[in-house]
């Protein structure tokens, strides 16, 4: 069972991806927005494996900033995210 | 502070990452619907501190806890492709008339040493054969081959067993007593003539086909009402019924 305080590896993908991509700046006219972006963290895991041998991913970003003599072992993790275009071009 | 790290395979890993991922990318295709500026995972890399073991059999890894130094380093890259390009790239598996090498009923050691050649269906095998490789010599004639290829028939034939539907007795041009048996798949392999005894004496096939056989009788099959017949279509089926005459 995964430690409650990871989250799983799917909500921490969404939870990275959830940003606001999209800058206007209505005195100038000028509207931008971010069409590719990369993040690369460390991250902890917690890999758990059930009885028939299913891995699941728990993970977390670091999320203290206090320096310590002893540190979790951070994995890291790259993510190239692009803008979500639909398969029918819409 | 995460619970006690346990030991998992680089593929049940890459599973649970592939789920991840594919779950991932729906729920942002979901949220794109009302979003327009969503964004979806194009690469993924990770890059894990691990310690390998080798148990003699597979390799396991485990993630490094705390404090650990001296772990080793294991990069994998997910990247995104089309579903052309995973049809493509990718051998459809659990194909109706693809049987595992499992199923066959080959040692675990032969089906260790087939994973590892890549081979995990009788289809994968005939691929390999069809390229002229001797599966034997490349194992290090740890394959028997002769034997492997003697189990895939077996369990072929297995899956499409022969079926009697009706015997009857009948005469030919020559006014000479026959039995005509009718069926289903009872040739199947042209180098394997049928074979039948009846009472305990050879009789002769007058004619054959996957459906039907007529074994021609003589006097000395007919010693009594009853009748023991056996037939045989290749080297793994016998068909053994008692029949009245």
């Amino acid at each position: 069972m995964t430690d409650e305080s990871f989250f799983s590896f799917r909500q921490m993908l969404e939870n990275l991806l959830s940003f606001q991509g999209e800058f206007t700046d209505e005195e100038n006219g000028v509207h931008s927005y971010i069409y590719e972006i990369e993040i690369g963290t460390p991250v902890e895991l917690d890999i758990s494996v059930d009885e028939n041998g299913k891995v699941t991913i728990g993970s977390v970003p670091p999320v203290y900033r206090v320096n310590t003599s002893f540190r979790p072992s951070y994995h890291s993790i790259t993510i190239k995210a692009e803008k979500y275009i639909p398969d029918n071009g819409e | 502070m995460a619970n006690e790290n346990q030991y998992w395979n680089l593929e049940d890993f890459v599973d649970s990452l592939v789920v991840e991922l594919d779950k991932t990318r729906e729920t942002l295709a979901i949220k794109a619907i009302n979003k327009p500026l969503t964004y979806t995972v194009k690469d993924l890399a990770i890059d894990l501190n691990i310690f390998p073991t080798f148990d003699g059999d597979q390799i396991r890894f485990i993630t490094a806890q705390p404090g650990q130094e001296g772990a080793s380093k294991v990069n994998i890259q997910l990247g995104s492709i089309t579903d052309q390009q995973v049809r493509a790239t990718t051998k459809m598996s659990g194909l109706k008339n693809d049987t595992k090498i499992e199923e066959i009923g080959v040692d675990q050691k032969t089906q260790k040493k087939l994973r590892k050649l890549g081979v995990s269906s009788v289809d994968d095998l005939q691929q390999v054969e069809k390229k002229q490789v001797d599966i034997q010599r490349v194992s290090d004639n740890e394959i028997d081959y002769k034997t492997l290829a003697n189990q895939i028939q077996k369990s072929r034939r297995n899956q499409t067993p022969p079926k009697v539907k009706a015997v009857s007795l009948s005469v030919d041009d020559q006014q000479r007593p026959y039995l005509h048996v009718r069926g289903e798949n009872f040739t199947m392999d042209p180098r394997y003539p049928p074979v039948t005894v009846v009472n305990n004496n050879l009789a002769e096939v007058l004619d054959y086909s996957p459906d039907e056989l007529k074994i021609l009788l003589q006097k000395n099959h007919l010693t009594t009402n009853e009748a023991e017949l056996i037939m045989t279509f290749d080297p793994y089926t016998l068909v053994k019924m008692n029949i009245r005459i």
